[in-house]
C-alpha cells in the first residue's frame, strides 16, 4: 500500500468520524434542552417569536428531518446567530479559534522541547539523580488541578515578581492590527505592528506556560521509556558494534525511533491543551475559543455552545489525523499495514 | 600465524537481586588469525554472554573478571569493558546477530547503515572523518553484489523490513566485508533462516575468511552446522568449556559424555530407523558446585556432584570431565 492510500484511507475514516461528533451533538442537544426555542429565545420571549424560531429552525418537524438539516448546516459551518453576541457563530470562531490556536501551538512547542528534553536526560541518566529530579518534577506537575499551576504561575511570575503581564492577549491601549490571517500574532507582524506584536508575545508565555505545565509530563514518561527500550534494542548494538560514533548512536538512531510513541502523543496532548485551554484562557482572561465557550455557557448561548464544541471535536479528529500520516511518514513499516 | 585472541580463567556473572548468577565460568580459548573457532551450547550454556563479553555489549549489571584477555594485542580493563573495547569495535571486532529482522534499524535505510560502517572504517583505518552522506552509493553497491544480493542497486535504498532475512544477513556481512575486521563474532546468525538459506549464509562467511583473512567465533546450537564451518569446536555446558578440540577430531571421536550426547543426537542416514537418540533432561543450575553436566549424565560418579573437575589437555584436545583423569 502507498503512503497516498493510507493518507485516503485515514481521511475517509476521519470524515466519518467527524459526521459521528456532528451526530452525538445533536443527539446532546436534544437531551440536554428538549425545546431549544425556549431557551433561545430567552426566559420572558413572547409566544410569537418562540413560534418563529421553532418554524425557522425546523423544531416542528420530526427529529430524523431535524438531523438533516443540522447535519448541512453543521458541515456548511453554518451555526446560526449567537442570541448573546448577536452576530453569527462561524464569524466568532473565526475570530476565536485562531487566537486559540496560536495559544496551543507555542505551549505545543514548549511542551514538546520541555518532554523531549527532559525525557531524554532522564534515560541517559537512569536510577541517577537526574532521573529521579525530573520524576518528581513532573509528577507534581501532571498531580498539580490545571487552575492551580496557573493560579500559582500568575500569583508569582505575573504579580509578584512583575515579570510578564498577568492577564489579557495584549496591552489594551495598543491599536490591534486588522485580521488578515485572523492570528493576531502573524497579522501584527504582516501590519509591522511591532509593539503589539511584542505585546502580545509577553502575553502569551505564561498561559502558553500554564498549559505546558500540565501536559509535559506525559511526554517525558513516554520519551524516557521508549528511549530505554531503543537503547537496549539489537539495533543499537548492532550501530555501536560497527563503530557509530555515541552521538549519532544515541539521537539518530535512539531518539528517531523514541519519537514513534510520542507524535501520537502530542496528537493527544493537543486535544487536552483544547480543553485545558477552556480554563487556563479563562483564567489568564485570554479571550479565545476556551473563553467563548465558557462566556457562551454562563448567557445560555446555545447556538455558540453548539459551534464551538463541533469545531473543538473536529480539530481533535483532526489532530489525531495528522498524527497518523507523520506516524507513517517517520516509521515506514506503517505504510504497510 | 599470531593470536588475535587470548583469553585465560575468563569469569562473567551477572547480578541480579535474586543473587549472582554465573553465566560464564573459567573459560580460556585463544584465536588465531584466519582461524573459524565453533562454539557449541544449548540456551543458557552461556555462548551468547560470551559473545557479548568479547564485544564490550553486556548490560550494566554484569561483572566480568579475567586473568588475562588479550584482544588483538591489548590487555584488556575487564573493569570497564564498554569503554575499552570502544576503538577495537569495527574495523577491530564486528560482530552478526542472531536476530536479523533486530539487528538493523527499521527507521534507516540500508544504504545510511552501510554507510556508517564505511565511515567507520574510514575513521580508524585512515584517521578521516566522513559524514555518512559523503559516502558513494556506488561503492557501497560494490559490496552487495559481493554478498550476492538480488538487485543491489534498489536493495540498497529499501528499509530493513522489506528485505528477507537472509538478505539481512548478507547485509551484515556486506558490512563485515567493508569494514574487515581482525575477529568476526557470528551468534547464530543463521537460526532465523530455513535450510537453504542458512547454507548459502555460511559460504558468504567462510569466504570472508578467504577474502579478508579475518579470525570467526561462529556461535550455535547446532554441532552440525558448526562442524561445516569450524576449524575447532568448543562445547560448552553450564558456563564452562567442556571440550575444545580439532572439529574432525572431536566428531569423529568425541570424549565428553555431553558432546557424545550432542553428536548421537544428529539425525543421518545411518539412523534413518528407529528413535533418535537425546539427551535426558534439562539444563538445571548445580547447587552443589559439581559438573554442571552431573544431573544428566550416564556416567556420573559421586565426585562429579561435588567437585568441577579441571579442564586437561589429552592428545591435543582439552576435556573436563573426571573419566578422563
Amino acid at each position: 500500500m502507498s503512503i497516498w492510500t493510507y493518507i485516503i484511507n485515514r481521511a475517509i475514516r476521519a470524515f466519518f468520524l467527524i459526521l459521528g461528533i456532528i451526530v452525538l451533538t445533536f443527539l446532546l442537544s436534544h437531551v440536554l434542552a428538549p425545546n431549544p426555542a425556549y431557551v433561545w429565545a430567552g426566559p420572558h420571549a413572547a409566544p410569537s417569536v418562540v413560534q418563529a424560531i421553532i418554524g425557522e429552525y425546523h423544531l416542528n418537524q420530526p427529529l430524523y428531518v431535524q438531523l438533516y438539516y443540522y447535519l448541512i448546516s453543521s458541515l456548511t459551518f453554518n451555526f446560526g446567530i449567537s442570541p448573546f453576541f448577536k452576530q453569527p457563530v462561524s464569524e466568532l470562531i473565526a475570530t476565536y479559534l485562531p487566537r486559540t490556536l496560536q495559544l496551543i501551538f507555542v505551549a505545543m512547542i514548549l511542551t514538546g522541547l520541555i518532554g523531549i528534553f527532559s525525557g531524554a536526560f532522564a534515560a541517559e541518566h537512569k536510577d541517577e539523580w537526574g532521573d529521579y529530579t525530573v520524576k518528581a518534577l513532573y509528577l507534581i506537575s501532571w498531580c498539580m488541578p490545571p487552575f492551580l499551576a496557573a493560579l500559582l504561575l500568575q500569583l508569582f511570575i505575573a504579580y509578584k515578581w512583575g515579570f510578564l503581564p498577568p492577564n489579557l492577549m495584549a496591552d489594551p491601549t495598543l491599536p490591534s492590527p486588522k485580521p488578515i490571517t485572523g492570528f493576531p500574532i502573524i497579522d501584527a507582524i504582516i501590519e509591522s505592528n511591532w509593539p503589539y506584536f511584542i505585546s502580545s508575545l509577553r502575553h502569551l508565555i505564561l498561559p502558553a506556560f500554564a498549559l505546558a505545565l500540565i501536559s509535559f509530563g506525559i511526554i517525558t514518561r513516554i520519551t524516557r521509556s521508549s528511549m530505554l527500550l531503543s537503547l537496549n534494542a539489537d539495533y543499537i548494538r548492532s550501530a555501536i558494534m560497527r563503530g557509530v560514533e555515541k552521538r549519532r548512536v544515541i539521537y539518530t538512531h535512539a531518539l528517531k525511533n523514541s519519537m514513534i510513541p510520542v507524535i501520537t502523543l502530542l496528537a493527544l496532548v493537543f486535544s487536552w491543551m483544547i480543553s485545558g485551554s477552556v480554563i487556563i484562557e479563562t483564567i489568564f482572561s485570554y479571550q479565545g475559543l476556551g473563553w467563548l465557550l465558557t462566556t457562551a455557557l454562563y448567557n445560555y448561548d446555545y447556538p455558540t455552545v453548539i459551534g464551538c464544541s463541533i469545531v473543538i471535536g473536529i480539530a481533535v479528529v483532526l489532530a489525531n489525523f495528522v498524527a497518523d500520516v507523520l506516524y507513517a511518514v517517520i516509521d515506514p513499516r506503517i505504510k504497510l499495514g | 600465524m599470531g593470536l588475535t585472541l587470548d583469553i585465560e580463567e575468563l569469569y562473567v556473572t551477572y547480578r541480579t537481586p535474586e543473587g549472582n548468577i554465573p553465566a560464564v565460568r573459567d573459560v580460556s580459548f585463544t584465536l588465531s588469525e584466519g582461524e573459524i573457532l565453533g562454539i557449541v551450547g544449548e540456551s543458557g550454556s552461556g555462548k551468547s554472554t560470551l559473545a557479548l563479553t568479547l564485544t564490550g555489549l553486556l548490560p550494566q549489571n554484569v561483572h566480568v573478571h579475567a586473568k588475562r584477555m588479550n584482544i588483538l594485542g591489548n590487555d584488556i580493563d575487564t573493569s570497564n569493558l564498554r569503554k575499552a573495547l570502544d576503538p577495537l569495535r569495527g574495523v577491530g571486532i564486528f560482530m552478526v546477530f542472531q536476530d536479523p529482522f533486530a539487528s538493523l534499524n527499521p527507521l534507516i535505510r540500508i544504504r545510511d547503515q552501510m554507510a556508517e560502517a564505511y565511515v567507520t572504517k574510514v575513521r580508524q583505518k585512515h584517521g578521516i572523518k566522513l559524514g555518512v552522506d559523503d559516502v558513494d552509493d556506488e561503492e557501497l553497491i560494490e559490496y552487495l553484489k559481493r554478498v550476492n544480493i538480488s538487485d543491489p542497486h534498489i536493495s540498497i535504498y529499501k528499509y530493513p523490513h522489506q528485505l528477507s532475512g537472509g538478505q539481512i544477513q548478507r547485509v551484515m556481512i556486506a558490512m563485515a566485508l567493508i569494514l574487515e575486521p581482525r575477529i568476526l563474532i557470528a551468534d547464530e546468525p543463521t537460526t532465523a533462516l530455513d535450510v537453504i538459506t542458512q547454507i548459502q549464509v555460511l559460504h558468504e562467511l567462510k569466504r570472508l575468511v578467504d577474502e579478508i583473512k579475518t579470525s570467526i567465533i561462529f556461535i550455535t546450537h547446532d554441532i552440525a552446522l558448526a562442524s561445516v564451518v569450524s576449524d575447532r569446536l568448543a562445547v560448552m555446558y553450564g558456563g564452562y568449556f567442556m571440550e575444545v578440540g580439532d572439529t574432525l577430531n572431536v566428531l569423529k571421536e568425541p570424549l565428553h559424555p555431553y558432546t557424545v550426547g550432542l553428536i548421537s543426537s544428529i539425525p543421518n542416514k545411518r539412523k534413518s530407523e528407529g528413535y533418535l537418540s537425546e539427551i535426558k533432561g534439562l539444563y538445571v543450575p548445580s547447587e552443589t558446585g559439581g559438573c554442571p553436566f552431573a544431573p544428566r549424565c550416564s556416567h556420573a560418579k559421586d565426585i562429579c556432584i561435588k567437585e568441577i573437575p579441571i579442564m586437561r589437555e589429552i592428545n591435543g584436545r582439552h576435556i573436563r570431565c573426571f573419566l578422563y583423569g
